[in-house]
C-alpha cells in the first residue's frame, strides 16, 4: 500500500472525513434488546455453560457503557427539552461569548472531561449549552478549538486545578 | 511517562482480554467490548444514517460477537474480527432496506437537539450527512472503511469480498461525490 | 438508570460488581489507569468515595498531562477525601466528603470542616464548603473567608445565602486571579443557578 492511497489531497473531502472520525457520534441505545436477547439465551440454555458468566459480563458492559454514555446523549438530548430532565436535575446553561473560534466544547465533571461528548453550540459571537446536572459542585472547563482551555469569565474559578490549566466551578442546588 | 502507542502492544492487550473472557473473566470481557464500542457506532451511523438500522446491526453484532468469541482466530485483533462481524450485518441490512426512503426520518432521528438556530457546526455536519447518503451503498461503504476506519485496500478486500481495483473505484467516486456536493451547497465550511 | 441496572444484575443473580473502570482502561496508558484503578480500589474498600477520584484521572489526561502527574493527583486527593471524612465523621454523605476535601486543598482546616457539621447536624454541609474554597480562590484570605462562612453558619442560613456570599466576592471588582492569556472574552450575564 503506497502513502498516495492514504492521503486526501482535497481539502472538502479532508474535512469530512476530519469531522467524520473526530465529530461527536450519536450513541446507540441497544443495551436492552442486547440483554433480553441473553437473558433468553441462558433461560433456553441455548449459552454453552463456561459463557453463561459472560452472558452476565456483556450485561455489565453493556450496562455501565451505556451509563456512561447516556451521560453524554442525556447532555446531547435534553438541550431544550425541560421535560425530558430527570427529577433530581436542574438544567445548567454555560456560555462562553468568543470569538475566532471554531469550535467549543464543554469538559467537566459531569461528563469525565471528554472535549467530544459535549460541543457547544454557537449563534453569532456566543457559544452555548444547557445541560441537566443534578445537585453538586462540578468543576469544569471550555475547550476553545480542541487545543486551549479557558475559564467560565461568569463563575468562580476553581482554586485546586491539579495541571496548571484554567478550570470553573459551578454549584447546583435543589 | 510514555503513552502505549505501539500497534502490538495494543494487540497483546487485545488478545490477553479474549484469553481472560474465555476463561470467565468478567471484566475482562466487559472492558474489550467498551473498548471497541465507538469504532463500531460510528461506522453503523454513518453508513447506515438513521438510529433504527444502526441500532439493530449494533444490537446483532454484539450478540454474535458474544456467542461467537471462541471461534476468533487472532485474539490480538478482535477488534477487526468484531468489525468484520458488523460490515457482514450492515451489508446485509443494506440489501434488505431502501435507505434513501428513509432519508427524510433520517435526518429527523439524528437531530439528538431540538434547533433553536444550528450553529455553523451542526450545519456543516447535517450537509455531510446529506451528502453520504446522496453515495451509493458500496461507495459509502468503502468510503468509509478506507478513509474513516483507516483499514487498507487488502483488509478492505477481506471485510468485503470486493475487489481492491472495484473498491478503489468506490473510494474515487465517492471523493467526487462528496467534493462536488458539498461545494455546491456552500462555500463557508472550509 | 441505576435502579434498572441493580434490577438486571439482581434478575442475573449478581450481587456485586468489581469491575475495573473501563473509562480508566481505555484512556490512560495502561500502567497509568493500573496505578489509578489501584487508588480507586483502595478508597473503595475504606468506604470513600471513588467517582471524583476517576474524573481527576480523566481530567488529568483530557489536559495531557503526564501519567505521573495524573497518579500523584488522584493520590492527594484520596487523602484529602480521607482527611475530609474523618473530620466530617463516618456517616458523612458523599457530597459533603468530596466538598470537604477541596476545601482542605484550598487551604482550610479539618478543625473548620468539623465546626461547619457541628452548626449544620442535620443538614448537608456541602455549600457552605464549597462556598468556603470559591472564596479562597477568588482571591480571600484563608481566614477571613472562614469568618464569613463561619457567621452564617452559625445564623442558620440557607444554602441560598452562601451563594449570594460567593456571588458578590465573584462581582466584577473583586480581585481574581490571574490566568494565562484568553481570546476577547465579554463577561457572560449568565448568572448561576
Amino acid at each position: 500500500m503506497s502513502d498516495s492511497e492514504d492521503r486526501i489531497d482535497d481539502p472538502v473531502v479532508a474535512a469530512v472525513v476530519a469531522e467524520l472520525k473526530h465529530g461527536p457520534v450519536p450513541s446507540l441505545v441497544v443495551e436492552d434488546r442486547v440483554i433480553g436477547a441473553l437473558n433468553r439465551d441462558l433461560k433456553a440454555h441455548r449459552v454453552p455453560s463456561r459463557l453463561q458468566s459472560l452472558a452476565r459480563a456483556a450485561a455489565i458492559m453493556l450496562l455501565v457503557a451505556g451509563s456512561v454514555v447516556a451521560t453524554w446523549l442525556g447532555s446531547r438530548r435534553l438541550v431544550g427539552s425541560p421535560e425530558a430532565i430527570g427529577p433530581a436535575s436542574q438544567p445548567v446553561r454555560f456560555t462562553l461569548e468568543a470569538s475566532g473560534l471554531r469550535r467549543v466544547a464543554v469538559v467537566g465533571d459531569f461528563n469525565n472531561w471528554d472535549p467530544r461528548a459535549t460541543p457547544m453550540r454557537r449563534h453569532g459571537g456566543t457559544w452555548d449549552i444547557t445541560l441537566p446536572l443534578r445537585p453538586g459542585r462540578y468543576r469544569y472547563s471550555f475547550v476553545a478549538d480542541d487545543q486551549r482551555y479557558l475559564a467560565d469569565p461568569g463563575r468562580p474559578p476553581a482554586g485546586d486545578d491539579d495541571f496548571g490549566t484554567p478550570t470553573s466551578v459551578i454549584t447546583v442546588v435543589n | 511517562m510514555a503513552l502505549s502507542s505501539g500497534l502490538s502492544e495494543v494487540s497483546q492487550t487485545d488478545a490477553v482480554l479474549v484469553q481472560r473472557a474465555l476463561a470467565g473473566d468478567q471484566a475482562a470481557y466487559a472492558e474489550l467490548m467498551a473498548r471497541h464500542r465507538r469504532r463500531l457506532e460510528r461506522y453503523a451511523w454513518f453508513l447506515l444514517g438513521n438510529r433504527e438500522d444502526a441500532e439493530e446491526v449494533l444490537q446483532d453484532t454484539f450478540l454474535r460477537a458474544f456467542r461467537g468469541l471462541d471461534r476468533c482466530q487472532e485474539p490480538s485483533r478482535v477488534g477487526t474480527w468484531m468489525f468484520r462481524i458488523l460490515v457482514n450485518r450492515c451489508r446485509s441490512r443494506l440489501a434488505k432496506v431502501d435507505l434513501i426512503e428513509r432519508g427524510a426520518t433520517a435526518d429527523a432521528a439524528f437531530a439528538v437537539a431540538p434547533s433553536e438556530g444550528e450553529s455553523e457546526r451542526g450545519e456543516w455536519r447535517e450537509e455531510i450527512e446529506r451528502a453520504l447518503k446522496e453515495l451509493t451503498p458500496d461507495q459509502r461503504e468503502a468510503f468509509l472503511l478506507k478513509h474513516v476506519e483507516d483499514f487498507s485496500y487488502q483488509e478492505i478486500e477481506s471485510l468485503t469480498g470486493a475487489p481492491a481495483s472495484a473498491l478503489r473505484m468506490r473510494v474515487l467516486r465517492a471523493c467526487e461525490g462528496l467534493r462536488r456536493r458539498l461545494r455546491e451547497g456552500s462555500r463557508d465550511y472550509v | 438508570m441505576v435502579s434498572r441496572i441493580l434490577l438486571v444484575l439482581s434478575a442475573l443473580g449478581f450481587s456485586s460488581l468489581q469491575a475495573q473502570d473501563s473509562r480508566l482502561q481505555t484512556r490512560l496508558p495502561a500502567e497509568v489507569a493500573s496505578q489509578v484503578q489501584g487508588l480507586v480500589d483502595s478508597a473503595a474498600q475504606n468506604g470513600l468515595p471513588t467517582e471524583p477520584l476517576i474524573q481527576k484521572a480523566l481530567e488529568g489526561q483530557s489536559k495531557g498531562a503526564e501519567g505521573a502527574r495524573i497518579v500523584a493527583a488522584v493520590r492527594t486527593l484520596s487523602g484529602q477525601l480521607g482527611e475530609s471524612r474523618t473530620a466530617l465523621g463516618p456517616d458523612a454523605p458523599e457530597a459533603d466528603i468530596v466538598a470537604g476535601a477541596a476545601c482542605l486543598k484550598a487551604g482550610a482546616t479539618p478543625a473548620m470542616i468539623t465546626e461547619l457539621r457541628r452548626l449544620r447536624p442535620e443538614q448537608s454541609v456541602a455549600v457552605p464548603l464549597g462556598v468556603l474554597s470559591d472564596l479562597v480562590a477568588l482571591g480571600v484570605d484563608v481566614p477571613k473567608a472562614w469568618e464569613q462562612v463561619h457567621s452564617l453558619a452559625a445564623a442558620h442560613g440557607p444554602d441560598t445565602d452562601f451563594l449570594a456570599l460567593r456571588d458578590r466576592a465573584s462581582a466584577p471588582n473583586t480581585k481574581q486571579p490571574p490566568g494565562p492569556v484568553q481570546p476577547k472574552l465579554v463577561p457572560s450575564a449568565n448568572s448561576p443557578p
